[in-house]
């Protein structure tokens, strides 16, 4: 388990700087390449800002008028019956919208039911197989302008869905 | 669909604030989003310039297409008939991902939409390749979680890795169930 842990924060550090080998034993110019690739970051970035905007000020809005609560509040009642906690249908709610706001909900919740509770393995394992689902499509669709996202967000939300479900049953089943 | 999202986020907030008598500060949460927008946007471009950057040195090493060579041959069968540059990019996308390297997949992911939107004989309807990138995308095949896992230890967890199995489970059924979604209505609808 040990080797896990520390292959996850070894894989980005050893990847840039196998690159950066590589490259030179390529007889790449490395310092120019990448210059070179950073120049398209600007204009992504360029592109990006109307995106969040729409998404972010949206988001804000919804959370803040606590409607966003209300809809998970709603949502939780029927589903604790089948033994889902309200917690996990709140980062549920929230998890396309925002990344970084689920990523606030999964701290809290590790705060409020402790992080090695079942509801925070299952809001982890959550969190680790699911994705900003919203906000990638917005983005990602937005980028070129198309605004009609046909059978996506129906096959999108149905994984979102299911990912739920699968959490609570790997968790239960597993740990 | 996405417009009809956004409208009643905005329409159900607005509404809500003002039958609560707080429609005052409907501006200062609208302000706070946007804001945030910015910085997020000014630290992701950082970050993705960075990526970019170093990505085209992997490029121009040729290390991305022994990458891509790699994952190739299996995402070759959801696309069959993408031209190379958008499979390129596509690959690349997928392969960052699966390494937790979501940062730098993103711009790869964007530039893969220019490609296939290149491709696609529609105007601003989504082709059925871009969906299926799509899904592959919101899937989140992450093979280590890396940011769940340095919060969990963050956070003082006794097995912050322990999440690994279930997540990998929690994530590869729904995509695969996404996959089969996408050929289905892709059958459906007649090629592209």
């Amino acid at each position: 388990m040990d080797v896990i842990k520390s292959a996850a924060g070894l894989i980005i550090p050893l990847f840039i700087l196998f690159v950066i080998i590589y490259g030179v034993a390529k007889r790449v110019n490395v310092y120019e390449a990448f210059c070179e690739g950073a120049e398209e970051g600007v204009s992504l970035a360029i592109k990006m800002l109307p995106l969040m905007c729409a998404m972010l000020s949206g988001i804000s809005l919804f959370r803040g008028s606590g409607l966003l609560e209300m809809l998970s509040n709603a949502i939780s009642r029927p589903l604790s019956f089948i033994g889902i906690p309200a917690e996990i249908v709140s980062l549920f709610v929230i998890r396309p919208f925002s990344g970084s706001a689920s990523l606030g909900m999964l701290a809290d919740i590790f705060e409020t039911c402790g992080v090695d509770s079942e509801t925070a393995l299952i809001a982890s394992v959550m969190m680790g197989s699911t994705e900003t689902t919203f906000y990638t499509v917005a983005l990602y669709f937005g980028s070129v302008g198309i605004k009609k996202t046909r059978y996506t967000l129906f096959a999108a939300v149905f994984c979102d869905i299911t990912s739920m479900f699968l959490s609570v049953l790997a968790v239960r089943l597993l740990l | 669909m996405m417009g009809i999202i956004w409208a009643a986020l905005f329409t159900a907030g607005i509404i809500y604030m003002l039958f609560t008598g707080r429609g005052d500060s409907v501006l200062g949460l609208v302000t706070d989003g946007a804001s945030r927008a910015v910085s997020l946007s000014i630290s992701l471009a950082g970050i993705y310039c960075f990526w970019l950057g170093i990505m085209n040195i992997a490029k121009k090493s040729g290390l991305t297409d022994k990458i891509a060579s790699l994952t190739a041959p299996l995402l070759r069968k959801l696309f069959p008939n993408t031209g190379e540059a958008a499979f390129d990019r596509i690959t690349m996308n997928i392969s960052a991902n699966m390494l937790g390297l979501s940062n730098a997949a993103t711009p790869f992911g964007l530039q893969a939409m220019k490609a296939l939107k290149e491709e696609s004989p529609f105007s601003d309807k989504a082709s059925d390749d871009m969906i299926m990138f799509l899904i592959l995308n919101t899937a989140s095949l992450e093979i280590i979680p890396s940011t769940v896992i340095s919060l969990r230890e963050s956070m003082g967890a006794a097995n912050p890795e322990a999440v690994i199995l279930p997540s990998l489970i929690a994530t590869a059924f729904p995509c695969m169930i996404g996959i089969i979604i996408c050929r289905v209505m892709r059958k459906n609808n007649g090629r592209n």
